[in-house]
């Protein structure tokens, strides 16, 4: 195409057709509203788009564009208000359908005028500001049709009446009135929710509020609840299928208020089915299901986690307090252990572990435990017998397990340091008679206590354990430097306990018969021979002996006994009865130690070598005693000794209460120096506040002793009082 | 007969130019013109413009060079879209009524 | 690439790789006017060259764009003439002097 030599290039006249004819512009709108209406009435196979489209860009070029559009919006009307008509019609359940069906019609005819339009709706609209084709279409829609009066009221009350009979178990076509609400959705959010979704709320909850009533006069709990779940899921279902997703939370809101706030506290209480009543039955799924329901409401776990609380506290105020209970301190604490083990296993497989309910738990048991003041004793007493023999033949992993649950009762209580005290006396039984079942354990339970506590909680008990090793070894160099003078005479086995670190016993000495005493001072030369500086003094209530009887008939056995029943029997070897001061006199054994003894050996059946006259079950100042040769046993060895732990009576409980009392002081005033020396001046409200803080891993430090300490203190001219304010106190360096 | 995917534009002076139906959809016009409402729901058919139905679209305001032109257009965008950029070469005489029918073709 | 194939008052506008044949661009044809591939025959418009079946595109440097003429044969065998009808045109009423092109 190429020129030889480039022409000046001329710019000619437009050469579009120019418009003569004055009538163009209606012969032309003419021809377009002729199209509309073949659109309208299904014929346009027979229109060509090419024409009619270039008809209307020529009104737009040459300036017809607001005839094209008000002809548009008339022609459209008249055809939507026709629509109208044969869509007000129709009749009962055909009434939906035609509205769809003419509705998929208008759309489709709409498209292919704005097809058409194309050139006015991308120039004139824009430069105009008036509304593009395509909304004006769906806007004439909504005002022509949906919100005629006649139609506006019907397709509401048809669509509320579907969603009614579904509820009731109908089965409606759901493709319908899919293709409904999405078309109010297209429309505008405010056209589905006027005429749709404010109504379907109000009429549910209306509903719901009545079902809601008939149930709960007819069903129990359960029941209740499995019916809620099924209509809440209902909802979700039915709006998936054919609402607006928008509408799922504000129904499930309407659910959750009528079916489950407005009734919660009446489903909770309910008598024989409530919350309770499922705890005490193990009815996992239904508080499961409970705990799902109620979640969605707010304050609806508040009042299940409640009710839970008080329940579980009453329970367990119950059990700390009931006298009967507390005669077996070991079944009391699995008590506590089986309790725990029930509420976790709530918590855990019906309130989803929940932490909000895992700390209510907590502090109920913290709560109730710390009623009994005997509490950590017991929980000692729990200790010891698993360790001495509940925890036979059980494999590590259980030990653990237990342990760990010992530990978490430990955590619960208060008076910690009570607990010391009595886990270093019954530790102190077990590592002297042997009988812990397993070393392991034992260190176990330490580390634990370690870890929770701190060093200085265990140290001492470590020091036990190092004394017996130490012992053993001592005992291997006395038997082989000694083992050969020892010939006949009684076996000696000593178990040498540094003072501190074992708990403090008032020294009590008896009297040794003769017998052993040799023995005794040999391994007291021996033992200061090698650890010059050191004191050693018997322990006389803390050992035993195995002793060799001879019975009446020749029958022999061998007899495990205390010290002191040793102290006792032996006497027997020189006279056949005795009176009560008699064995007093020569034993010097303590009063209340040798009561128990003789009982023990005089009026336990099976274990009685000794007969007390009179029979009676008390040992009488005035009691005579007879070596028993009528004595019988089918075991060859018997055991006798007293040396197992046991609850403490009360007296003994006092006495270690006090004691525990004492110990406290010095730990208290410690902590007063200590938080003056950092701050210097502090009132006193502040003071007793850090001294809590500070030994409330120990124990709760009572006010009162406190306020004591503090006055003990300024006489001791640690600190003083302020001049002018009195409950001002100063450090004094 | 003709394959289903190309369509044939016919200028005022009755020439004829086949081309690719990609090709031709660079104009949105066409585009509409054939993308044309389908049966709906299986049981209304409102049916297309008399274009869908034939695979032909006649411009009586369009001549066959500028239609021609266009159609080489067509091509060209097709390929610039695809990465290759090369000039659309035009002639400085048929410059406005190019324009003219590109503003009518929505191109 | 593509290259347009006239005849008569048509042009095909048919879309092309330069490494494909007359061949291919024959089969291609074939779809659209029903002409079975022996009854065509392409000429380039530039060179008047017949395009081989065999060669390629590229080969016989046909370029993007190039016009092609299409004859078919006729009923005794022969093939027609090339006769491809020019747009009457502005070229010619635009132009005082006539066309120098």
């Amino acid at each position: 195409m190429s020129s030889q030599k480039k022409k000046a290039f001329q710019i000619e006249a437009f050469k579009h057709r120019v418009v003569v004819d004055p009538k163009y512009a209606e012969k032309t709108w003419k021809i377009l509203e002729h199209a509309i209406h073949e659109i309208y009435n299904h014929n346009a196979s027979g229109l060509s788009f090419e024409e009619l489209y270039r008809n209307a860009y020529n009104m737009v070029l040459h300036k017809f564009g607001e005839k094209l559009y008000s002809g548009l919006v008339t022609t459209m009307t008249s055809h939507l208000k026709e629509i109208s008509n044969s869509i007000e019609a129709a009749q009962g359940g055909l009434f939906l359908d035609e509205l769809n069906r003419k509705w998929a019609e208008h759309n489709k005819a709409l498209q292919m005028i704005r097809d058409i339009l194309m050139y006015m709706d991308r120039t004139f609209i824009p430069n105009t500001h008036k509304t593009p084709v395509h909304e004006l279409g769906l806007n004439l829609w909504r005002d022509v049709v949906i919100h005629s009066h006649a139609i506006q009221s019907r397709l509401q009350a048809i669509l509320l009446e579907n969603v009614r009979r579904e509820r009731s178990g109908e089965v409606i076509d759901r493709g319908l009135m899919r293709s409904i609400t999405k078309m109010l959705m297209d429309l505008g959010p405010s056209v589905y929710q006027d005429n749709f979704e404010k109504h379907f709320l109000e009429v549910s909850a209306d509903f719901y509020r009545l079902e809601s009533q008939e149930f709960i006069e007819s069903c129990d709990c359960g029941e209740y609840l499995k019916k809620a779940e099924r209509r809440l899921n209902e909802e979700i279902e039915r709006v998936s299928h054919y609402l607006d997703t928008r509408s799922e939370v504000k129904i499930t809101n309407v659910v959750e208020t009528e079916m489950i706030e407005s009734h919660m506290h009446r489903l909770v209480q309910m008598e024989n089915s409530g919350l309770i009543n499922m705890i005490v039955d193990e009815k996992y799924e239904d508080l499961g299901r409970m705990y799902c329901l109620f979640r969605r409401v707010s304050s609806g776990l508040v009042l299940i986690r409640d009710v839970m609380t008080s329940y579980i506290r009453d329970t367990g105020k119950q059990l700390l307090t009931d006298p009967e209970r507390l005669k077996d301190p070991v079944d009391f604490v699995q008590q506590l252990l089986d309790l725990k083990d029930k509420y976790d296993k709530i918590i855990t497989s019906a309130f989803r572990n929940d932490k909000t309910f895992q700390n209510a738990l907590n502090s109920s048991f913290e709560y109730f435990i710390n009623l009994n003041s005997r509490s950590p004793e017991f929980i000692s007493l729990f200790v010891d017998d698993k360790l001495r023999k509940g925890l036979r033949g059980v494999t590590e992993e259980d030990v653990e397990l237990v342990l760990d649950k010992v530990m978490m009762l430990f955590r619960y209580l208060q008076e910690k340091d009570v607990f010391e005290k009595y886990y270093k006396q019954h530790l102190a039984k077990r590592l002297l008679s042997g009988k812990s079942v397993s070393d392991d354990a034992e260190r176990s339970l330490i580390v634990k206590l370690k870890t929770e506590c701190g060093y200085q909680f265990t140290s001492k008990l470590e020091g036990m354990f190092t004394d017996m090793k130490t012992s053993q070894d001592t005992m291997q160099g006395f038997h082989a430097s000694h083992g050969s003078d020892i010939g006949d005479g009684p076996m000696l086995s000593v178990q040498v306990l540094t003072t501190g670190s074992w708990p403090t016993q008032l020294i009590t000495t008896c009297n040794l018969p003769a017998e052993i005493l040799g023995i005794c001072e040999k391994f007291r030369n021996y033992y200061l021979g090698t650890h010059t500086g050191r004191r050693l003094s018997w322990q006389t209530n803390m050992g035993t002996a195995d002793l060799k009887a001879t019975f009446g008939k020749g029958q022999k056995h061998e007899l495990n006994v205390s010290t002191y029943q040793m102290c006792v029997l032996m006497l027997f070897n020189d006279a056949d009865r005795l009176s009560y001061k008699e064995i007093e006199q020569v034993t010097e054994i303590p009063t209340s130690d040798l009561k128990r003894c003789l009982q023990s050996l005089a009026c336990v059946k099976g274990k009685n070598v000794l007969r007390k006259e009179p029979m009676s079950k008390d040992i009488a100042d005035t009691d005579t005693f007879l070596f028993n040769d009528k004595y019988t046993s089918k075991f060859f060895k018997v055991k006798i000794g007293t040396v197992a732990a046991q609850r403490e009576s009360e007296p003994e409980n006092q006495e270690t209460r006090q004691r525990v009392e004492e110990d406290r002081k010095p730990q208290i005033e410690a902590a007063i120096v200590r938080i003056m020396k950092a701050r210097r001046v502090l009132d006193h409200n502040n003071i007793v506040a850090e001294v809590t803080k500070q030994l409330q891993s120990r124990f709760l430090p009572n006010p009162v002793v406190i306020k004591k300490r503090i006055e003990s203190l300024i006489e001791r001219e640690f600190l003083e009082r302020d001049k002018g304010d009195r409950k001002l106190y100063r450090y004094l360096a | 007969m003709k394959r289903k995917d190309t369509v044939k534009l016919i200028s005022t002076d009755e020439m004829e130019f086949v081309i690719d139906k990609d090709a031709a959809m660079v104009s949105q016009t066409i585009r509409n013109m054939l993308t044309s409402p389908g049966p709906i729901d299986n049981w209304v058919f409102l049916g297309g413009f008399a274009e869908t139905e034939l695979g032909e679209v006649t411009f009586p305001e369009i001549s066959a060079v500028i239609l021609e032109k266009i159609c080489q257009y067509f091509y060209w965008a097709l390929q610039y879209s695809r990465g290759k950029e090369t000039e659309f070469h035009i002639e400085p005489e048929l410059t406005l009524e190019l324009m003219m029918a590109a503003n009518y073709l929505h191109t | 690439m593509y290259i347009r194939v006239k005849r008569s008052k048509t042009t095909y506008f048919i879309q092309c790789d330069p490494t494909e044949t007359t061949l291919d661009i024959k089969q291609k044809l074939h779809t659209l006017i029903d002409q079975p591939v022996n009854d065509q025959r392409l000429i380039l418009m530039n060179t008047g060259d017949i395009l081989e079946d065999s060669k390629t595109l590229a080969d016989q440097k046909v370029e993007n764009d190039a016009v092609v003429a299409l004859t078919l044969r006729k009923d005794d065998n022969e093939f027609e003439d090339v006769n491809i009808v020019k747009p009457n045109d502005f070229y010619q009423s635009r132009d005082t002097d006539s066309g120098n092109w």
